[in-house]
């Protein structure tokens, strides 16, 4: 049985609104009770990901919520923008890859430190990222 | 201005507070090039200990400012990074090429002094 | 230690209607023969060894109110069909008994006393009425067996996981000390097996004794270790990085040719590791780096 709760809802539209969403993100790990290397991991992942939207959509939406099953608990990070999407995901995912100014290391690093990783795409369309981490 | 920036002889010493935007990040970047080529320091220390989570953009950007640091004739040293964002960083993948680091700005002072070869 | 998030009414299905009102209906009857039910679990209690000595703990005024207070709690159950109380307090005990190490099975003792006392009575006031005693001993057995015995055991499974949990961290501290050697100087020995949780715990603990003791130099000694393959390789690397992040250098020994040999033929870029053979001499060389002029260097930092 999964129960989510706790919703937290930020749009992004700046940087300020990058630190937001980390630090409550921050937050929610710590009460789920997640060590603090645990914690910095995850305010560094929705940093990653809200900068990308920044970069690459202007602006986007991030959600973040508790999900609840009987023996383990996670935090879940949704990352959604309407911005161009990714041409070629797979090529994203791979390490070293580059399509901005720059590495680009944001996405195959988070699904490193994530245990769940999800990346929806389409051209055009716009890109959803749903990221997790369970603790017991 | 975002970052203070105070001088010690030879050495510039800049220290982050906390989240910069990016442009106060590249603000603070000018900056230092500017008074490294006006005081002809040899060396530069940035803090970061304010800063609770360095992402893949702030890596590069430190390396960017050890770079023109560099470009104008001085050493930099990174000091402060806590024990949990190094850790991240590091599951990340950033590595801070090239760029040195040491744990405090007492580390980071004598880090330099080795560097730059007189006291 | 977690909940989960078992609504109450999700307690209240596990009685049909007719179930409840049947409970509804035995109240009266459990309340008269309260007593007597009481005396059953506590007689057997006594004959069980380990039982015997919880009751020893409780003072007579103690098992009285906490009697009571139970009571009060099976009426709630009974008659306002509010499970919640009951079953809260059921977690409550078993998971302190179950801390304290009292068996699984001394509960089943209870609960089997219980059952024959409360049986006994339902058999009396249902004789009439085989139809409604059918009722009544199904509801009975639902409320000792799947909320009483299921709830106390779901409970006890839980506590164990933590306790074990737990009992492996300590573990796992214990088993590896930072251990400072001179200022500036400090030695990890890694001893067993690296999964992914253990190195994580490494990493966490060189680091805070990176910054508590203000290391420059990390010795890692695996000589403890029996296989490094390539995942314990980039453990290791991430752990070099990390440590070089705060500043300080690292040098790996006990790593043998053989298994140095192995990871570079498996693709591990061992390059900017410094490694010694033994510890002795890879602590001879940590002291020369730190003593030397220009201190720890960028030497020591691992470059890719």
């Amino acid at each position: 049985m999964s129960l989510v709760s706790s919703d937290a809802q930020f749009a992004i539209a700046t940087e300020a609104d990058m630190v937001i969403a980390r630090q409550k993100g921050r937050e929610i790990a710590q009460s789920l009770g997640f060590p603090i290397s645990d914690q910095a991991l995850i305010a560094t992942a929705i940093s990653e990901l809200t900068r990308n939207m920044l970069k690459y959509a202007g602006r986007g939406h991030l959600s973040l919520a508790v999900e609840q099953q009987p023996s383990r608990k996670a935090i879940v990070v949704t990352a959604v923008d309407n911005g161009p999407g990714i041409a070629d995901p797979v090529l994203a995912m791979q390490d070293g890859f580059s399509s901005g100014d720059g590495l680009g290391l944001g996405l195959p690093g988070t699904r490193r430190i994530m245990d769940d990783f999800e990346l929806e795409t389409k051209l055009g369309e716009g890109t959803r990222i749903t990221a997790k981490k369970w603790i017991r | 201005m975002a970052v203070p920036i105070l001088r010690q002889g030879d050495v510039l010493i800049g220290s982050i507070q906390a989240a910069l935007t990016d442009a106060e990040m590249l603000s603070f970047q000018t900056e230092l090039s500017e008074r490294v080529g006006a005081h002809r320091s040899r060396g530069v220390v940035v803090d970061v200990t304010g800063l609770d989570v360095i992402d893949s953009f702030s890596a590069r950007t430190l390396q960017g400012i050890a770079q023109t640091v560099k470009l104008r004739g001085a050493h930099t040293v990174i000091v402060g990074i806590q024990p949990e964002v190094a850790f991240a960083m590091v599951q990340l993948g950033l590595l801070l090429d090239g760029v040195s680091t040491a744990l405090d700005l007492d580390e980071g002072m004598a880090r330099l002094k080795g560097l730059i070869g007189t006291s | 230690m977690t909940e989960t998030a078992d609504a109450p009414s999700a307690l209240g299905r596990v009685f049909t209607a007719a179930e409840q009102q049947a409970l509804r209906e035995l109240w009266p009857v459990y309340e008269a023969n309260l007593g007597a039910i009481n005396a059953e679990t506590v007689k057997a209690a006594q004959d069980d060894p380990d039982l015997r000595k919880v009751l020893a703990r409780q003072t007579p005024e103690q098992a009285a109110s906490d009697q009571a207070r139970s009571a009060a709690r099976v009426r709630q159950a009974f008659v306002d069909g509010d499970w919640e109380p009951f079953v809260a307090d059921l977690k409550t005990q078993g998971a302190t008994y179950a801390q304290q190490g009292l068996p699984y099975g001394a509960w089943i003792v209870i609960l089997r006393a219980a059952q024959a006392g409360m049986l006994r009575q339902v058999n009396r006031a249902y004789a009439s009425d085989p139809q409604r005693l059918d009722t009544v001993v199904g509801a009975v057995s639902k409320f000792l067996l799947d909320v009483a015995l299921g709830t106390i055991g779901e409970t006890y499974l839980r506590t164990r996981e933590h306790l074990i949990q737990q009992q492996q961290e300590a573990i796992k501290e214990l088993s590896t000390p930072v251990l400072p050697l001179r200022p500036g100087l400090l030695l990890l020995p890694i001893v067993g097996v690296i999964d992914t949780q253990r190195a994580r715990q490494l990493t966490e603990q060189l680091l805070e004794g990176i910054r508590a003791h203000r290391a420059q130099v990390v010795v890692l000694d695996l000589t403890g270790v029996p296989a490094v393959d390539s995942a314990v390789a980039n453990h290791l690397l991430q752990t070099v990085r990390a440590a070089g992040l705060l500043g300080a250098g690292a040098i790996v020994t006990g790593l043998s040719t053989t298994n140095a040999l192995t990871l570079t033929r498996i693709g591990v870029d061992l390059r900017g590791l410094h490694t010694c053979s033994d510890l002795q001499r890879g602590i001879e060389e940590a002291s020369r780096l730190l003593t030397s002029p220009n201190g720890s260097g960028d030497r020591l930092q691992v470059e890719t």
